[in-house]
């Protein structure tokens, strides 16, 4: 009877140990959610971006105004977005450009931290071929998200042929 | 032994005990989980809906209008061939009924006019098929059906160097979260002349000559015979084959 005292503490003590348990253990799966928010605005402002920026509005050496592909008359339209550039390419069966095309105007945009991927109507246009540390990246990262918008455009204004709609889309994960 | 009995005495407090810390647990998993679900949906529906939202202002702001202009451009050009393959070449009797019939389903009376004329213009770019293509595109890429009813394409000429066409429609959008409805939507468009075969001197001097509409740099004030010979002789018909071939 002298000893209840000690009985009831020590029932507390382990009562508030399983309390503190619990409340480690959510807080630790909460905790080991990965940052899904920043790799779905990174898909969403890399479609933004190639999809709001016109070939007229880029200061870009290759593939802007003036450029090497602009002086080649390989792009002809400065009222294009990057993204329709990309889609007409690929339309034109010029992936080989489509693929640089898009590695000029994405790579600075993108922080080095990220991966993406483009794809054309179900085809990878950048990067074209990409490497095994590209490939086991994707294959190993735990999120992958993906943002989509539907692309056209026209390919002769001369003879109004349109291209498309093509399903654009960019995957991004982070390295 | 003594001692202890009053202890056993009181095995059910500390079942209690147990019991309450196991459901004190439960909540603190679940309540939040509870609530953090509920703002990702919010946000998710007003995401997804702001993305479609987006999709209709390009479906009726460009898709439409490009497509409109593409399949009017091609329909004027398969009239004025079809014109031409009459014998003799003669006007046509009802063009607003020839035009809609051409640019919404690429026929004449019909008939395939790319069978009549001999060229394939209207294959895969009449409106019927560009509404087609972009329900399928919206399905792949958002998962929503998109249904567009025609009511009408009539085109005019207001100005001298362009043909006025006018697409009136009704849409519908269907996806898992909401549905978009719009009637009697009205997209316009221009198509220039300039190119396209003179369906007027096909007719008037029966195919023997045959030029292409071209603007003249001369002032409406300035012609003369020479003027009027240079032109007539510049007005050649081969870059329009070229370019339509």
């Amino acid at each position: 009877m002298q000893k209840r005292g000690y009985f009831f503490i020590l029932d507390a003590t382990l009562g508030l140990f399983v309390l503190v348990i619990g409340v480690f253990l959510v807080l630790s799966f909460t905790l080991e959610v990965p940052p899904q928010t920043q790799v779905g605005l990174i898909a969403g402002d890399i479609i933004n971006f190639l999809s709001s920026t016109k070939i007229k509005d880029l200061n870009n050496p290759y593939a802007g105004i003036g450029g090497e592909l602009w002086k080649q008359g390989l792009i002809t339209d400065e009222e294009n977005t990057l993204l329709q550039q990309a889609g007409e390419f690929y339309y034109k069966k010029r992936e080989d450009l489509a693929e640089k095309f898009l590695q000029n105007v994405s790579m600075p945009i993108v922080p080095s931290q990220f991966r993406y991927e483009v794809w054309m109507d179900g085809s990878r246009l950048y990067p074209k071929n990409p490497g095994p540390e590209h490939v086991s990246s994707r294959d190993g990262t735990n999120i992958l998200l993906t943002s989509k918008k539907v692309e056209f455009g026209i390919a002769n204004k001369t003879t109004s042929e349109i291209w498309g709609p093509y399903k654009a889309e960019v995957f991004a994960w982070q390295r | 032994m003594a001692a202890l009995r009053p202890i056993m005495g009181r095995k059910g407090i500390f079942f209690t005990f147990i019991a309450i810390t196991i459901i004190a647990v439960f909540i603190l998993v679940y309540t939040p989980t509870a609530n953090i679900s509920l703002q990702k949906d919010t946000s998710s529906v007003r995401s997804r809906i702001s993305v479609l939202d987006r999709y209709l202002s390009q479906l009726e702001g460009q898709y439409l209008e490009t497509v409109l202009r593409a399949s009017s451009h091609k329909a004027i050009l398969s009239l004025v061939y079809y014109l031409n393959s009459s014998d003799p070449p003669e006007y046509l009797s009802n063009f607003d009924t020839a035009f809609y019939e051409v640019v919404m389903y690429g026929t004449i009376n019909g008939v395939p006019i790319d069978s009549i004329t001999g060229r394939k213009i209207m294959d895969n770019n009449t409106i019927s098929n560009w509404t087609t293509k972009i329900n399928h595109t919206a399905k792949d890429t958002y998962n929503v059906n998109t249904s567009i009813r025609i009511n009408n394409v009539s085109a005019s000429q207001s100005r001298p160097w362009a043909i006025d066409v006018v697409l009136n429609l009704n849409y519908t959008l269907q996806s898992e979260i909401a549905n978009w409805r719009k009637d009697n939507v009205t997209v316009t468009t221009s198509v220039d002349i300039e190119g396209f075969y003179d369906p007027s001197y096909i007719v008037n001097t029966n195919r023997k000559y045959s030029p292409v509409i071209k603007k003249s740099s001369v002032e409406f004030n300035k012609w003369n015979l020479t003027y009027a010979r240079e032109h007539l002789r510049n007005a050649g018909a081969k870059l329009f084959d070229e370019v339509h071939k």
